[in-house]
Formats: structure tokens, sequence, C-alpha cells
């Protein structure tokens, strides 16, 4: 666990925004946007999709983030006080995207940025539409980000996102470059107490007896749900970086298939930025 | 409005229903011991969403009854993303295989029962229960029961006292049933719904003040609360709630949920804690704003 100044680094709110000009574009977001896109599949449980305001090439369809100049994509035409909104923050974009994360839907724990060139960059979050069961969590705590105000993350932590019994959570994540503009913004990065909720170290016992559960099902045949179950626990408790992995290799290992064990063990690799990846959200 | 279009919409609807009761045989027949699933109930004629919810009974080779009942929790809360925890109904004569959970899809929230049998007994139902099998072939057709001894019946073990966070799963699902019924016009089924809300209430507050109210009536509860501050504040709570009847009207599900949470705040704020998220999001399902004073800080993990 980490002290709150440490996790104001990673994570914090960085300013109001004006709720008449907010309304309107949660207005807008929840009518124009039709088909949004499925991106970075091997990142999530399913259920996390997006479409971009602003990237390189003007379609919105177009989701799977680089460096780029950003230009406003043709969907942007079609909400004006969005357009007005993200225009306000006089920001440099690399890239703009209303991102849709369902209910009982996961980002599972993650590190972002990793393929990336070195390069200031940050990432923001509008929340449109969310509830207190959805959240991000990192340094074993989980903040919920509360409607009304611009956010930063760190990606470059291992964090997670979850929305876990919904409904849909809706919010624009901005990946930005660092420069005066950023700068002037985020000043006054912080957070308060009752925006973290620090989560619980598991005892032995209860890994034990999720380990069981996960081993029952997947003998039972249902193999997504034993993952997903172990999974899950990142957002349940804190632990050190990488556990829900190696409780898949473990249970994998108990089931005698050294090559799902094997297989998710690489899989923790890539998840966390230790193997080259493809940019997740 | 065009015919063309309202009948669109009567399909929209029917699809939502039958989309989701799909979605989930296409979850639980993966696998493979799962033999059998009905469809019971006004379902299984057809009505789309009936005012009891979804109800499936399904049949699993015999030896692995216990094991899927010990991770069905598990398994719908993460497949399926249940909303609370299963509800036992404790009204429910079978209610020692079955759990009632909430499912949240669009906008909607819809009760689903689930009835874990032996696929020995698959095809066994009382006469009176409509049923249409929708997974697997016909029992009396199928393979043999295994070769183990068969389970214990339904109810012949008795039931551990629920837990706090039970009766409140349990408030919840009532409260939904109650307010769903209220909704079709069934206030008298509302009522009763309403009655065993406040049951489950009593019972929360007893067992979390550690009072003992002889078994799951209203009797000696005036003095049982008179003891502590808390004890009173609640009674309180509790004879405002019995005095009001039930009309079944959105503002008052809501200060009844309200009146209940509070309660829970005093009693048992640790559970009000674990299930924060989830109350918030049935919150949003069934459209009933936050009060601010049942709120907890922080957001919650929920179900693993």
């Amino acid at each position: 666990m980490v002290a709150i100044s440490a996790l104001e680094a990673q994570v914090g709110r960085v300013c109001e925004l004006p709720p008449l000009d907010l309304d309107r574009a949660v207005g807008e977001a929840l009518v124009v946007p039709s088909d949004l896109v499925t991106e970075y599949g091997e990142y999530q449980s399913g259920g996390w999709d997006t479409l971009s305001l602003y990237n390189d090439s003007g379609n919105p369809m177009d989701a799977k983030i680089r460096d780029c100049e950003a230009r406003e994509t043709s969907v942007l035409e079609r909400m004006p006080a969005m357009r007005r909104l993200l225009r306000s923050f006089g920001l440099r974009y690399m890239w703009v995207r209303i991102a849709r994360l369902r209910g009982n839907s996961f980002l599972w724990e993650h590190r972002d940025y990793g393929e990336l060139a070195a390069r200031e960059r940050h990432r923001l979050h509008i929340p449109l539409r969310t509830n207190r069961s959805a959240g991000l969590v990192l340094g074993g705590a989980r903040v919920h980000m509360t409607y009304g105000s611009v956010w930063r993350l760190d990606p470059t932590n291992p964090h997670g996102a979850c929305n876990m019994t919904g409904p849909d959570r809706l919010h624009v994540i901005m990946d930005c470059y660092g420069d005066d503009a950023f700068h002037r913004l985020a000043r006054g990065m912080g957070l308060e107490r009752d925006d973290v909720h620090w989560l619980p170290e598991p005892s032995k016992a209860d890994l034990a007896e999720h380990l069981d559960n996960a081993v029952t099902l997947a003998r039972l045949g249902y193999r997504r749900a034993a993952e997903h179950l172990l999974l899950r626990l990142y957002y349940r408790y804190a632990m050190p970086e990488g556990t829900t992995y190696d409780l898949i290799v473990d249970a994998y290992q108990r089931l005698d298939e050294p090559e799902q064990a094997e297989t998710w063990a690489s899989r923790k690799a890539v998840m966390l930025g230790t193997e080259t990846a493809e940019e997740p959200s | 409005m065009s015919q063309i279009m309202t009948e669109a919409l009567v399909d929209a609807g029917r699809h939502r229903a039958f989309a989701l009761i799909e979605e989930v045989v296409e979850h639980l027949a993966a696998g493979p011991y799962v033999s059998h699933i009905h469809l019971c109930g006004p379902a299984a004629h057809g009505d789309p969403v009936p005012v009891e919810g979804i109800t499936l009974a399904v049949a699993v080779h015999d030896r692995h009854v216990a094991d899927l009942w010990q991770v069905l929790d598990p398994l719908v809360l993460t497949d399926l993303g249940a909303v609370l925890p299963g509800w036992q109904d404790r009204r429910c004569a079978s209610a020692d295989r079955e759990a009632v959970y909430l499912i949240g899809r669009g906008s909607t929230l819809t009760r689903l029962r689930i009835r874990v049998m032996p696929t020995s007994m698959a095809g066994c139902f009382p006469p009176n229960l409509p049923t249409r099998l929708i997974y697997g072939t016909e029992p009396a057709a199928d393979r043999p029961s295994d070769a183990v001894p068969r389970p214990a019946e339904p109810g012949s073990a008795p039931r551990p006292t629920a837990t706090a966070a039970e009766l409140l799963v349990e408030l919840l699902c009532l409260l939904h049933q109650a307010s769903d019924r209220a909704h079709r016009g069934l206030f008298l089924e509302s009522y009763g719904d309403m009655a065993d809300v406040r049951a489950a209430l009593r019972d929360l507050v007893a067992l979390s003040l550690g009072e003992t109210v002889p078994g799951g009536s209203w009797y000696g509860i005036d003095a049982a609360l008179s003891h502590t501050t808390i004890g009173r504040a609640c009674r309180r709570e509790l004879r405002n709630l019995v005095s009001s009847l039930p009309s079944g009207e959105p503002a008052q599900i809501s200060a009844i949920l309200d009146t209940c949470l509070r309660v829970v705040r005093l009693t048992a704020p640790q559970v009000l804690t674990e299930l924060s998220g989830q109350i918030d999001s049935y919150r949003r399902y069934l459209d009933i704003p936050a009060d601010e004073r049942t709120l907890v800080a922080a957001p919650t993990g929920g179900g693993a």
C-alpha cells in the first residue's frame, strides 16, 4: 500500500468542470455515437469499447492509439458542446476517445505507453456517466472518478479499471503531450480522502478459498469464469504486482495443465510491460 | 404511432428478455456436466418478463451437484455480472439449492432464480408448475443418472442463520420485487413483499445488535430494542416503516430503501461499506436517486 501523497502522483482530480457545459457534452455523448470499436481485446474482459474524437486519421473508428499530431474526427463535428469543451483546455492532444465500460467489465492489471517512444505525455479522464462500483485500482487503492471533474491518471504504473455491477460507465479519455497548457491545468491536482478506498490485504485463507473455487469452476468446465474470478481479485484486495496472474498459473498447475500455466506466465509479462506488447487503453 | 413501430417496440422488449435467457443458458451449458436446463413459471408459456422473474432449473450430473452449488455465486457474479450475491429465498421450500440474482442489462434489472438439481431428478417438477426444456434432451430418454447416492432432498438439512450481509441482500431483492409488482398494479402482492422487507430489516437489526427475538416474529422487539441508543433509533425507524402503507409509488420505494439503509448504517456499517458499489448500481437501475445520508465514502469491490 502507498501513502495518499504517493498515490496523488499517479491519480488525482485536476479541476472542476462548468456543470452546464459538462451536461451539454454528456447529452451529446449519449446520443451521437452509434457503434463503438473494440480494441485491446487481450487486456480486457470484454465490454470495453471506444470511439475516437481526436486522432491522426480523422476516422472515429480508428481507435488504436499512437503518437501523432491529432485532429478532430468526423464524429466531433456532430458534437458541438463536446468540441467546445475539448478545445477549451488548449491541450496538444495525442488522442481523445469516448470509452464505454459496461457493467461487469474490466481492464485487467496492466501498464500503458510501454511501446511508445519516450516523450512526456499524460492521460486525462472526464467521467460522463458513472456509478460507485466503477473505479480505477492502483497502488492497493481504488479511486472512483466522480462526475463533474477532470481526472489525471499516470498509466505507466500498474493499474486496472472496473465497472463491477453497472450500469455502463462512459468516460472521455484524453491522451495529451506535456506542455504549458497541461501543466497549468494540472497545477491543482490532488486527492481527497473520500476519493480513495484502501483495499484490504487478503489472508492466505482468503486466497486459498478463491483458488479452490477457481479450480472447481475450471473442473466443471467454466474456465473463463475461473480465470476472471482470479483476475477480479485485483479490484478487491491490495496485493503485490502481478499476483492475480500468479494465481492463475497456480490454478493451472493444480489442474495439471503446464501449457496453460506457461501461457499465463507469459501473459503476465506482456500485461505488466516486462515484455513488448501493443498499447492498451 | 404506426403499427410497424408498435410491433418493433414489442419485438424489442421480447428480444431483451429472451436474449438474457439465451445468454444465461449459454454460460451455464458451457459446463459439460450440465445435462438439462428447464425454464419454469410463466416464462415457460412465453411471458417474456413475468413478475416472478426468470426461473431456471439446472440439472447437473449427480456427483457434481454439490460442486456446482458451491461455486454458483462466483459463476453468476463473474460470468453474468449479478449485481448482488445470490439470495436464498427463505420462504421457498426448495431454497437449499436455489438462489435469486439481480442481473442488470441495459437499464433494466431482472431477477433470475437458479435452482440446481441432480440429473436423476431432471424434469421432476410439481404438476402445476409450467416448465419448458430449453437445453438438453427430454430427461426420460436421456442418460441414466450417475451411480452415486442421490443427494439429500431439498429442505432436509437445517439452514444456517443468515448473516447481516445476506439479510441486506434479501431485503434488496424483496424491495426490487415489491417495486416491480407495484409498477404492474399488483398492489396487494407488493404489500406482501413489503411485509417481508420489513421482516428482513427487523431480523438484520436484531442480529446486528445481538438481540434475541423469538423465531422470525415481532414479539418482544420493542423491548429488545429499548436498551441502547442505536436500538432506540432503529426502533423509531422500524415504527415509521410499519406505520406507512405501501403504495408502490417510486417515491415511496425510494423512501423505504433510504430508511432501510439508514438502519443498516447504524447497525451493520461494515456491510454497507462492503456493498456500497452494488447498492449504488441497484439505485441507478431502479432510478432511485442517491441519498447522501446513506452513502458511504468508499466505493466497494463487490463479489469476487
